[in-house]
């Protein structure tokens, strides 16, 4: 093995511990054959030896503190709720029950809100027609004129 | 260890005592990563909150797909390389009123803020991390602090392994080259 190949393997996977036996074996063969690799195998193991020793520091507990302030200053709609959980609140039989009754109500309330709309506008139809037709069309055909404005129409022209 | 997806989903939801589970379970190698990228305990508690605050509303496009600690990884990582490029920004800018602020004596009553490296750790790691660039401290805080390993790295930092591998040698090698020329050992 080459010195190069020697310093690149030791510098990856040789000293993370992922090289099969076979070229790990052709590496520490080098190191013991090589001085200049030996010596730079050694600075190498040094130079790490810190990070090895060095213990992970505790979170200081006013991080968490900090953490729930913002979340408690966190508009509602930013917060973790979403489609889905509102969904979830409508997945509850009363929920489902109260749904069914305010659609039901509301097409109830609609139905009879048209068909008194379009009775009444027919009406209003009706109650100008008779003026319309008197200034339009014929004396005689006022006789097949339903209700009491045509009678009454009947009696001014008439009278 | 990773966290369990039903904790993960009530957090999701809301539940803040489910959110405090996931906080106790990984805030602490979300710190530490944070603190050696930044190599300022200020600085890292400020990326920690952050990274929480942005995981709580965040959770709920977690898809299960990759590891949860990779994805917090990989948060915890670019939020820090994030904030030391806006450091970066302010020191530059600093610099640049220090100087004109030695032009203009009038100038010399504002205060000057304290730079954000004034709580830089004196321990023997930051000292040697700071030896290189942020890159390569990236991946030698994973690699030697966190211990996580090639696939690993390349799921987080989205890399393939092969330049997790080569990046990693850099690091090593720029780090030996620079503790013999500092007389470190
Ligand atoms: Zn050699």
């Amino acid at each position: 093995m080459e010195c190069n190949k020697a310093r690149e393997l030791m510098l990856s996977d040789y000293m993370d511990g992922m090289l099969n036996k076979e070229t790990s074996g052709e590496v520490e063969k080098h190191i013991a054959s090589c001085q200049s690799c030996a010596g730079y195998y050694r600075s190498a193991v040094s130079a790490f030896v810190p990070f090895r020793k060095s213990r992970a520091l505790g979170v200081p507990p006013a991080v968490w503190e900090g953490i729930r302030g913002r979340l408690a200053a966190v508009p509602e709609d930013e917060q973790a709720f979403n489609i889905k959980s509102m969904f979830e609140i409508f997945h509850s039989k009363w929920a489902n029950a109260a749904v069914f009754t305010s659609m039901l109500l509301l097409t109830l309330f609609a139905g009879t809100y048209f068909a008194e709309n379009m009775a009444s506008s027919a009406n209003s139809r009706l109650r100008q027609a008779p003026e319309e037709f008197a200034s339009n069309i014929g004396f005689s055909e006022f006789e097949d004129m339903p209700g009491d404005q045509s009678k009454n129409v009947f009696s001014i022209i008439g009278g | 260890m990773d966290i369990s997806k039903d904790i993960i989903e009530r957090a999701a939801r809301g539940e803040i005592p489910a959110f405090e589970e996931i906080y106790k379970s990984s805030s602490g190698f979300v710190y530490n990563v944070a603190l050696r990228i930044s190599a300022s305990e200020h600085e890292a508690s400020e990326i920690t909150q952050d990274v929480f605050v942005k995981l709580f509303s965040g959770l709920k496009s977690f898809n299960h797909k990759s590891s949860f600690n990779t994805w917090l990884y990989r948060v915890a990582v670019n939020e820090a390389l994030n904030r030391r490029k806006k450091s970066n920004l302010e020191n530059s800018r600093r610099a640049e009123f220090d100087e004109s602020v030695e032009a203009n004596p009038a100038l010399r009553e504002d205060p000057v803020g304290k730079s954000v490296n004034e709580n830089i750790d004196k321990d023997k790691v930051a000292e040697l991390l700071s030896l290189v660039n942020e890159e390569h401290r990236v991946v030698l805080v994973l690699r030697e602090m966190q211990g996580l390993n090639y696939e690993e790295m390349s799921r987080v930092l989205g890399i393939n392994i092969n330049t997790v591998r080569t990046r990693l040698k850099r690091a090593r090698e720029i780090l030996i080259k620079k503790v013999k020329e500092n007389g470190m050992q």
